[in-house]
């Protein structure tokens, strides 16, 4: 616990010294000894991991205390380096960025079984809300737990769901599990049909960041993920992009033309449509669907040439004052919908007018410095 | 460091100057990094160990003990000799342990003595997760074994911190009375390969062991009246119930001896005051219930009188151990009258609520989690019967008790186990062993301080040639009829109080007219009420007139009220109204209920008794700055009084003092 709450320690880096761990053989208390004696067992610390480990270890005594807290309350602490009590499916997916421990009060069976996550936004509208009722029976009838992030809106519904069909649920908060109040649920994490886990530390207050992380988590413990409703940004947009980003496959349900939502951005962003039953779309019957009817509020009634695309955005980059702009700001300024993001990226990247600045997880693209615009700074 | 370093600073820190090797031994040990159990005789100088290693040792060392007036003790000690040493228990107030917890978190003591039940506080949680740790002591460590005398479900947390624990930080358990078996349970709870058990003599070869065999209560009364005539300086005796400690207080003052009775009736300030009285020798002796003289720093007690027989040798020893510590000669007498074995057999055959009891405290728990209060509110049972079962459940996993701020509630556990009533079984055979021990100590064939020892493990033959059976003397007390009629004067003239008194009430200590169920007076209320006996006889009526005069001497009442009952009819206003025209006072009928009330004898809780009364009653009549004489027949929680003294209090009421006929007993 003291390690895995070690400060000045990346998770990765903390993995990458458990995995030298194991190769010796040793266990982690042994290890920390050994450290504590300046023994750095052949792994390469930089300044600063060393001493947050050593702060760690002066720490243990301390977590002993935390420890046997949470224990009391019957909240069971799985480790990553337990074989068999942490699930293999958030290794296999989270690879190094998998957390080291989980804390877990209820079923910690749930970790390791069928599992699918219905995730999606906090006010969610009534169809999103049956969609996720939906699936979410379709899940409990095929024996998987269903995963959620106990936030109001889908979340809540998936849970709610879940139990509805006499089926099992892993909440996933987004805050240490001493903090939460576990009055809600509490029959049915004591009968074993609802477990809470976090992987943050047991006294963290909630928190946005947190609240955007822990989809990293719901995404990594389910087989499959569906999305009920995404706006354009937020916790929901974020996982589905950085799942993506890993290559999972992520089901979002395709929005009708009335609704307000982004739901087809993500599935023009790379995510697999689905419809109301979640059944996926395949390519040609989505083709068959957008000749019919438009897919969303955001399609445009004209088509934009290359040149046309990159003149306009020249023109919102003007009155942005030097802010950049994001491939899914011009699919959303420009009402694009024929557009993939990749293919804009690719239109965008190819104009000399403008050029590309990474800047986070986001390309950014800012004027080019042989506009005039740029010029006029010197004037 | 050597033992040569270690002495030099024990005389510069301590002013000491040498340790035994046995304690030597042991602070190697601890300053090694290592767990150590150290079971050594009161008065061998344990503490001095922690003390030691704690101040050597980086950072705080943290020492769980249940016993307050030790931490009082040790801690004051430890101030004069400018060593840096707090407590945290329940008689600080708000302030107080808030400022201690955060020098604590500063990293200010070298040595924090806190209660075991701290573990479940919030407020040192948070505290704990920042202090610097050097060492966690495990005092009184027999607590962690259900198979000890004294088993307190809080060491289990403590337990479980101690095996969170890495295995190279130090750890030290300490007690002074643990048999082989408790000893293995402790090793077991442990983890045995990671602890040295230190184990001592646990001889006191200043003690004269003696037993002194009555043929009733009365042969008693005077044997031991006797005795403490002919004792040098200060002693305890112990009973088995709170109203016998408080008969035999008030038996040896009408006799003439300086004598208090103290038990866990009385309130903290009280137990306080009599604790200093102690210590200073206010008193000849100190009539008490177990609750007293537990890790008391008082190293001069004469003697140790037990009027009744203990359920084990282990308690008997643990409670005479607090005498003596200076090693002078110190007089340890056990009174046994034949009809004794009645209490301990009762303790231990209804120790626990029956199973179906627990089962229906698990199906409430089932559906949400509560409080104790609404536990004891939603099953109506005694509190005590609720936090039996509530520690039974925690110990078998099947439930858990969770402190958030202010708010603590139970839960179940996922994954429970069903409920082992195999273990309770198991437990009550222990104790009827453990009984059958004891009485085996009575019988005096061997040396009664080898008894003793041999029970806790100690390999000895060498007899102490200080007990009655080493010296071949039997004791044995027949009163006489010059004695047995001191004893009926005395009875006669035996009030009992009601303890009342609190700031925020204008209640006072009341007066009983006599114990219901000691004397005669039971089976006439009883006959009255029950029976259609008719008004309580007048003997009743000069009994309780007598008990008035004594108590309240010539104090004058503006007014009489009486409790109005539930289910016998007009035997409180008729007997009220008596004793208003004997002591010439006004009765008042205009104490009323407000709205039907069960009878109180239907809640078996505090609790529940409190709520069908409260609101209950109210006055008719002018109340104002009055002072009110306020008549019942029986008291026994106490809680209609109290109710109505609330409600008088907010009409304006300037005292209400109580005036009953009978007491019950009560518990230990």
């Amino acid at each position: 616990m003291a390690f895995a709450h070690a400060k000045r320690f990346t998770n990765r880096r903390k993995m990458d010294f458990l995995i030298e761990i194991v190769h010796a053989k040793e266990t982690i208390g042994d290890a920390l000894k050994k450290i504590k004696s300046g023994d750095k067992l052949g792994f390469t610390f930089s300044d600063i991991e060393w001493d947050g480990i050593q702060e760690a270890i002066v720490e243990i005594p301390n977590y002993s205390f935390l420890a046997e807290e949470l224990t009391n309350q019957g909240i069971v602490i799985v480790s990553v380096m337990e074989k068999y009590a942490y699930p293999g499916i958030l290794k296999e997916n989270l690879k190094k960025d998998a957390p080291i421990v989980i804390y877990t009060k209820g079923n910690a069976d749930l970790l390791n079984k069928k599992s699918i996550a219905i995730v999606g936004s906090r006010n969610s509208s009534k169809t999103s809300l049956d969609f996720t009722d939906r699936i979410a029976k379709k899940g409990v009838r095929k024996q998987s737990v269903i995963i959620s992030g106990f936030a109001k809106g889908v979340d809540k519904q998936a849970l709610d769901s879940a139990l509805k069909y006499h089926g099992q649920s892993i909440i996933v908060l987004p805050q240490g599990i001493d903090t939460y109040k576990t009055q809600t649920y509490y029959p049915e994490v004591i009968k074993g049909d609802v477990l809470v886990i976090s992987t943050y530390h047991p006294k963290a207050p909630w928190s946005v960041g947190l609240a955007m992380d822990r989809n990293k988590t719901i995404y990594g413990l389910a087989e499959e993920i569906y999305v009920a409703e995404s706006a354009d940004k937020g916790g929901t947009w974020e996982g589905v992009i950085n799942g993506l980003k890993r290559g999972r496959k992520v089901f979002v349900r395709m929005a009708f033309s009335n609704e307000k939502n982004a739901n087809n951005i993500l599935i023009n962003e790379g995510a697999t449509p689905v419809d109301f039953d979640g059944i996926e779309i395949r390519q040609e019957e989505l083709e068959k669907i957008t000749a019919s009817e438009p897919l969303h509020e955001y399609h445009s009634a004209t088509s934009l040439s290359d040149k046309e695309i990159v003149e306009k955005i020249i023109v919102e980059l003007k009155s942005k004052h030097g802010k950049g702009i994001t491939v899914n700001e011009v699919i959303q300024v420009l009402q694009l919908d024929e557009k993939t993001a990749k293919k804009l990226n690719r239109i965008l990247s190819a104009s000399s007018k403008l050029k590309k600045e990474k800047k986070g997880r986001y390309n950014y693209f800012h004027l080019s410095s042989s506009t005039p615009e740029q010029s006029s700074m010197f004037s | 460091m050597t033992k040569e370093k270690a002495e030099e600073l024990l005389r510069a820190k301590f002013g000491l100057p040498e340790f035994y090797d046995e304690q030597w031994e042991a602070i190697s040990r601890l300053l090694n990094g290592e767990r150590v159990l150290m079971i050594q005789r009161t008065g061998f100088g344990k503490s001095l160990v922690y003390q030691f290693a704690g101040i050597v040792l980086e950072g705080t060392t943290v020492i769980f003990s249940p016993l307050i007036a030790l931490m009082r003790d040790q801690v004051s000690k430890l101030q004069e000799l400018n060593l840096p040493a707090a407590f945290i228990n329940s008689t600080l107030n708000k302030e107080e342990k808030e400022e201690i917890l955060r020098k604590a978190e500063n990293g200010d003591y070298k040595l924090l003595y806190i209660t075991p039940e701290r573990q479940e506080d919030e407020k040192w949680h948070q505290v704990i997760r920042k202090m610097r740790l050097g060492m966690v002591v495990v005092d009184e460590a027999h607590c962690i074994s259900a198979w000890g005398h004294d088993f307190r479900p809080s060491y289990r947390r403590i337990v479980n911190v101690v095996k969170q624990l890495q295995d190279d930080f130090p750890v030290l358990a300490c007690t002074a009375t643990a048999t082989m078996r408790v000893q293995h349970d402790i090793e077991t709870q442990f983890d045995n390969s990671k602890l040295t058990v230190l184990r001592g003599n646990l001889g006191r070869d200043n003690f004269k062991l003696n037993v002194v065999h009555c043929n009733n209560q009365e042969d008693k009364m005077i044997g031991v009246l006797q005795l403490v005539k002919s004792l040098k300086g200060t002693g305890i005796i112990y009973c088995g119930t709170r109203a016998v400690s408080e008969t035999y207080s008030n038996w040896l003052d009408f006799n003439g001896i300086n004598a208090t009775y103290y038990n866990a009736g009385l309130d903290n300030e009280t137990r306080k005051r009599i604790e200093v009285a102690l210590i200073n020798d206010d008193y000849k002796c100190i009539v008490s219930t177990n609750a007293l003289g537990m890790g008391m720093d008082k190293p001069n007690l004469r003697f140790v009188i037990h009027t009744q027989i203990p359920t084990s040798p282990m308690h008997y020893y643990q409670e005479i151990g607090r005498a003596g510590r200076d090693d002078l000669p110190t007089t340890i007498a056990l009174f046994y009258s034949p009809q004794d074995d009645d209490l301990p057999l009762s303790f231990i055959n209804n120790n626990r609520p029956p199973v179906r009891e627990y089962e229906r405290l698990i199906h409430i728990l089932s559906k949400e989690p509560l409080s104790r209060n609404a536990i004891i509110r939603e099953i109506n049972l005694k509190q005590t019967a609720v936090a039996v079962i509530l520690a039974d459940l925690i110990d078998q996993r099947i439930a858990t008790k969770i402190t958030r701020g202010n708010y603590t509630y139970y839960e179940l556990k996922f994954n429970a186990p069903a409920l082992n009533t195999q273990d309770f079984e198991d437990l009550r055979n222990a104790k009827l062993a453990d009984y059958e021990q004891m009485r085996g100590y009575l019988e005096g064939n061997i040396c009664r301080m080898n008894y003793l020892r041999n029970y806790l493990g100690d390999e000895t033959t060498e007899p102490c040639s200080k007990c009655d059976t080493d010296l071949k003397k039997s004791y044995r007390v027949s009163a006489s009829e010059e004695q047995l009629e001191v004893i009926d004067r005395f009875r006669e003239n035996y009030f009992p109080v009601l303890k009342l008194k609190r700031r925020t009430s204008i209640l006072v200590d009341g007066v009983a007219a006599s114990f219901y169920g000691v004397t005669n007076v039971g089976k006439m209320i009883h006959h009255s009420k029950y029976e259609n006996g008719g008004d309580f006889p007048d003997h009743l009526l000069r009994l309780t007139l007598r008990a008035f005069r004594k108590h309240y001497q010539a104090e004058q009442f503006e007014m009489v009220l009486y409790v109005p009952s539930t289910d016998s009819g007009d035997l409180v206003k008729n007997f009220a109204e008596k004793i208003a025209r004997s002591l010439k006072f006004e009765i008042s009928h205009g104490l009323v209920k407000k709205r039907q009330t069960e009878p109180q004898k239907v809640f078996e809780s505090v609790i529940g008794k409190r709520e069908n009364l409260k609101g209950a009653f109210t006055i008719t009549e002018e109340v104002k700055d009055k002072k009110i004489l306020l008549v019942d027949d029986i008291y026994d929680s106490g809680a209609s009084i109290k109710e109505i003294a609330d409600m008088l209090k907010f009409k304006g009421a300037a005292l209400v003092a109580p005036l009953v006929i009978a007491k019950t007993i009560g518990g230990k």
